[in-house]
């Protein structure tokens, strides 16, 4: 089966940031979570899908199609999730509809009509009277009511309360049921990713640091706990990232079982890291390349 | 394209009142003053454009519209051709409009049967294409700002024509001279005896600044970032 998404060599540059030459792959029917700090570069890359963002080289595919030769038919198959839902302000929630339906052929008002109701959408309010978790809700409606083949979402769990998140996190392993179904979502909240992601994305400055399963990043990846006794040159360099306090050190390494072999007869212990864990030190913590 | 222009139309209905109720404040005003024709002509040319263009893209940055559009299944070129299309829907229901409007209540029938001339109407449409070509690609490129500096730059060559004119014994200077080569087009086209070869040429001359305008602001709109 073609892989939904495939990304080589992806170049963007602004002024202060770049998105330097990443490459990226997602097969059918998964859940990839991107998550990094801020200013990553995570909507940048979804902006690049789209092409609402102009790249500068590399090349971009979806369902093995180019993004920019089969633009719209690649879109028609998207359902896309912006972390600023912009509508028409003015326009009630059932006249968006209409306005969205006839631009894609599969469309489904009833699918749109229960959804509306599972999220509890007022369909005569104006949609510049809606808070924001409920226009998130309303650009989810509409995402998944043209039966999108690959849900792309930047930062869809934003500014939505714990219950309507969990509901959320539900309906994308409902909808990844299918198994033509694909999910790629930014997200800043790593509790989201470790429940439902299969693949974890990590962007950080422009760069992807890993793509790997969440089962490969738990099975190899250890969060490394010792005295400063046992950090040196020479053991600093099995780290990804190392954070020192006074008198003991708290590290990330992506093979656990080397770090065991290297530091054996040594007093440290090697724990299961959470997302939390893996982004704090990526990015706060002291890098080796 | 018709569900784009219908979204462009749903869109700007707000544009369609307000650009309403400006006619009736125009024709009030032309009738009131006794603008002659050909005035009344050279400025509905040029402010109808510039009124569509502005507040089409005033709307846009404040719902940033282009945002959701670029993420419809679509491509830029049909967005910039659904704006052209919708910008010229605009300008033509303003102008029939305001004729309507004005036939209420004018009493010289002969003043609004000129607007109806085919000569008029392609003068009018030439240099609304005109100004609609300067406007456009900015808007579309730049948003409002777009518009600003537009007309910020007509300002200044404005000011540096007065200038140049008042400091200047030279009355060939080059910008007077450009002006007035305007001037004297525009009266060319207007005295013109409205032949067919002539009509013809009128409308072939739209045809091409709008085609100018549609691939000039298609190239800027896809070099924009969102």
């Amino acid at each position: 089966m073609e892989p939904a998404l495939e990304i080589n060599k992806l170049r963007k540059e602004y002024k202060d940031f770049k998105l330097n030459d990443i490459s990226l792959h997602l097969p059918s029917g998964y859940i990839m979570g991107l998550i990094g700090p801020n200013g990553a570069g995570k909507t940048t890359l979804i902006k690049l899908i789209l092409n609402m963002t102009q790249r500068k080289s590399g090349e971009i595919k979806v369902f093995g199609l180019d993004n920019l030769t089969h633009e719209t038919d690649i879109k028609s198959r998207i359902g896309f999730v912006h972390e600023e839902p912009h509508y028409y302000g003015y326009l009630k929630v059932k006249e968006i509809r209409s306005l969205f339906s006839r631009f894609y052929t599969n469309w489904n008002n009833d699918l749109f009509f229960s959804l509306c109701g599972e999220f509890s959408l007022p369909l005569n309010k104006r949609i510049a009277a809606l808070s924001r978790g409920t226009k998130m809700k309303l650009s989810l409606a509409l995402a998944l009511s043209h039966d999108a083949d690959f849900l792309l979402m930047d930062e869809p769990t934003t500014g939505l309360d714990p219950v309507f998140r969990r509901d959320l996190l539900r309906k994308f392993s409902e909808v990844i049921q299918n198994e033509n179904k694909t999910v790629l979502f930014s997200t800043h909240i790593t509790s989201d990713l470790e429940r439902t992601a299969d693949y974890i994305t990590y962007i950080q400055k422009g760069e992807i640091l890993f793509s790997c399963t969440k089962d490969h990043l738990f099975e190899t990846w250890g969060l490394v706990k010792g005295g400063n006794e046992v950090l040196n040159r020479e053991t600093h360099r099995f780290f990804k990232g190392v954070q020192r306090g006074p008198y003991s050190f708290k590290a990330l390494t992506a093979d656990k079982e080397k770090v065991r072999r290297a530091f054996s007869g040594k007093n440290i212990l090697i724990d299961k890291p959470s997302l939390d864990d893996i982004m704090f030190l990526l990015s706060k913590g002291e890098i080796n390349a | 394209m018709l569900k784009h222009i219908r979204r462009e139309l749903i869109f700007n209905q707000t544009q369609l009142y307000i650009f309403a109720g400006y006619m009736i404040v125009f024709w009030i005003w032309i009738d009131w003053q006794d603008i002659p024709f050909r005035m009344s002509l050279l400025f509905l040319s040029f402010v109808l454009p510039l009124f569509c263009a502005a507040s089409i893209q005033a709307r846009e940055e404040k719902f940033k519209a282009w945002t959701l559009n670029c993420s419809l299944p679509t491509n830029r070129k049909t967005l910039v051709l659904a704006r052209l299309i919708t910008s010229w829907s605009l300008i033509f229901a303003a102008f029939v409009f305001g004729l309507l409007f004005s036939a209420l209540f004018q009493e010289n029938p002969a003043f609004l049967s000129q607007f109806l001339e085919p000569k008029s109407i392609l003068i009018f449409l030439l240099l609304s294409s005109l100004f609609l070509a300067f406007l456009l690609p900015f808007v579309i490129r730049f948003g409002i700002s777009g518009v600003i500096i537009g007309l910020v730059a007509l300002q200044v060559l404005g000011v540096i024509t007065l200038l140049l004119a008042q400091t200047s014994s030279n009355k060939d200077n080059i910008l007077r001279s450009f002006l007035h080569s305007i001037i004297n087009t525009v009266k060319f086209f207007l005295d013109h005896d409205p032949t067919p070869g002539f009509l013809l040429l009128l409308f072939f001359s739209a045809a091409a600044v709008n085609i100018f305008t549609f691939k000039f602001s298609q190239f800027l709109f896809a070099r924009r970032d969102f």
